[in-house]
């Protein structure tokens, strides 16, 4: 009996190993994506920086631009790192971030590898006057410099809203930032980073659509359901009356919602920025309580983009807002 | 594959890292099983938000400290209350999880920045650290010690109480340190395993175990060879598959015990 069962655990854990075995070959056989070893591979965090940086290496030989695994709901904030990423990583020759805080893991990363050059683009701008006072701060500041369970400090708050890829002039300044941070590590191709970033600015500047929102709403009182949205807010030149930064994981009270709302009012908002996902609940409150209406629009943190796509999402978040006013 | 994996210091770090909190949690977890106790260790490891929450409040710089203290308080307080009888266990269990867990909400999603600690729900053992793996380190040998010491008179309790305390066992304190010990193990590995996952790594390999064991020697080796097995197999797979390390152990461990619950069924 005994003999049987010593049997039965051996078959038990050599029939797991070969199943697990053979379904991760096949896995790995079918997500294998080789980086040449010869390459410079610069890792980025999130996808405004991937698509900036995209710009930036245009045309230059032997760079490899990949960005982290990007979350499936949720923000930035909250994301952890693959062991896809972890790996990666140990790889990489540059990592770019968005910075301000935006990537909760940066710290972990840094501890992990401490000789990976990181361009911060948030401290870019941060330090630089040309944009330093386009940075939205944010009211709460003081609750939420916090410390997480490490003793480590969350610099995502900082007392300012790391959202910046929003406004495209603070992107414009993400890909200088990106551009100037390149040309130190690379200077083999520092000429055409230098010119690439110019173009890309240059594009940004004539393609950018505001659809004559910024004559419209300028001065006008605005309402946001995702911190994102204070700087599309501030590109079109309204005023940010009532913001609630709606996520996953929010609870949000009556006392805030009722506030939220008396805002509105009072402050006769005609229009309420929101992301779908996190918003939408909200949304048909604000819609059936006041007179508000409420634009859904993208902030770009989910799912796969390409080359231009920074500049299609937003004449189409522009776009959104044009369609309720 | 493997050379390439272990090139890697965080993987290297990673995998000692199991080896270390796997036997325990399957050595623990027998008694646990034992006792009756699975819905005390879930408990404890929900009280880990409150004990953050109470570091943060206390502007404590290492929230780890706080969690120990709170976890250790909450623990042999749960001890307390359930041994004076007034309520059934498993309702006053529940009782102070849920009031532990939503005070830990309450403070910690003030002005809605739960976000910043929701990481604690999954754990991340990837960015486990060199001072860390010390401090498992030092872990494994505390609870190899008072298992040593002390499993015969928890055998003892677990089978009758009455009986080992007429035997000259001190119920109450064993149960108080045993209590204890559990608030560390589950308080020092949960950013590694997460709350939502800690108490199955605990309950699924002596569960497993004990669907096919005969005594306690087979019942304690087997639930300790299940946890390393679930653990490595677990932390080697999410690695080439990229999906996250604590759901894939308790995948594997779960494989394990539905296997011994069909083979301990037809004996």
């Amino acid at each position: 009996m005994k003999r049987n069962k010593i049997l039965f655990v051996l078959l038990l854990l050599i029939s797991i190993t070969v199943v697990c075995t053979c379904g991760t070959f096949f896995y790995v056989k079918q997500n294998n994506k080789l980086v040449s070893d010869d390459s410079l591979l610069i890792m980025t965090s999130c996808n405004p920086v991937y698509l900036a940086t995209l710009n930036v290496v245009q045309q230059a030989e032997g760079v490899t631009v990949q960005n982290l695994s990007q979350p499936t709901t949720g923000c930035l904030h909250d994301y952890t790192l693959t062991t896809e990423d972890m790996k990666n990583l140990s790889k990489a020759d540059v990592l770019v971030v968005n910075g301000g805080g935006m990537e909760g893991y940066l710290e972990d990363v840094m501890e992990a590898y401490p000789n990976l050059p990181i361009i911060d683009t948030f401290e870019y701008l941060e330090h630089n006057p040309k944009y330093s006072d386009y940075i939205a701060i944010k009211e709460e500041s003081h609750e939420e410099s916090e410390v997480d369970h490490q003793g480590q400090e969350h610099h995502h708050d900082h007392g300012v809203n790391s959202h910046i890829w929003m406004s495209d002039l603070l992107h414009a300044g993400q890909v200088e930032a990106i551009a100037q941070g390149l040309e130190d590590i690379d200077g083999s191709n520092s000429s055409l980073y230098e010119a690439n970033s110019k173009r890309y600015i240059e594009i940004l500047s004539t393609r950018v659509d505001k659809l004559g929102l910024d004559n419209e709403l300028a001065g006008s009182n605005i309402a946001v359901l995702h911190e994102a949205f204070e700087y599309t807010a501030d590109s079109i030149g309204a005023n940010v009356v009532a913001d609630m930064d709606l996520d996953e994981e929010r609870q949000v009270s009556a006392g805030e919602v009722s506030e939220f709302i008396s805002a509105i009012k009072e402050n006769d908002v005609k229009v309420v920025l929101a992301e779908y996902d996190y918003g939408n609940a909200m949304g048909k409150l604000i819609t059936e309580q006041t007179d508000a209406k409420v634009v859904y629009l993208e902030t770009m943190v989910h799912g796969q983009y390409e080359q231009m796509d920074y500049i299609s999402v937003l004449n189409k978040n522009y776009a959104n807002i044009r369609s309720v006013l | 594959m493997f050379n390439e994996m272990f090139s890697y210091t965080f993987m290297i770090r990673a995998t000692i890292a199991i080896l270390l909190i796997s036997p325990l949690f399957g050595m623990v977890g027998t008694m646990i099983v034992q006792k009756k106790m699975a819905y005390f260790s879930d408990a404890l490891g929900h009280s880990a938000l409150t004990g953050i929450a109470a570091g943060v409040i206390m502007g404590i710089g290492n929230t780890t400290i706080s969690m120990i203290i709170f976890g250790i308080c909450f623990a042999l307080l749960l001890n307390y209350i359930s041994r004076k009888g007034l309520s059934s266990s498993d309702t006053l269990i529940s009782v102070f999880a849920s009031c532990a867990t939503a005070l830990g909400l309450a403070i910690l999603s003030r002005g809605g920045s739960f976000s910043n600690y929701s990481a604690i729900l999954v754990g991340d053992i990837l960015s486990i650290t060199f001072n860390e793996i010390i401090q498992l380190i030092v872990l494994f040998a505390v609870i190899l010690l008072f298992w040593c010491i002390s499993i015969n008179r928890l055998t003892a309790i677990s089978v009758h109480a009455t009986l080992a305390k007429s035997r000259s066992i001190s119920v109450r304190v064993m149960e108080n340190a045993f209590a204890v010990l559990i608030a560390l193990l589950v308080m020092l590995s949960i950013k590694w395993v997460g709350i939502l996952l800690i108490n199955a790594l605990l309950i699924l390999p002596a569960a497993s175990s004990r669907n096919i064991s005969e005594n306690f020697r087979e019942y304690t080796y087997f639930s300790i060879i299940f946890s390393i097995f679930s653990g490595v197999v677990g932390l080697f797979v999410s690695y080439f598959t990229d999906m996250a390390t604590g759901p894939m152990i308790v995948l594997v461990a779960s494989v394990i015990y539905f296997a011994t619950y069909v083979y301990g069924k037809d004996r």
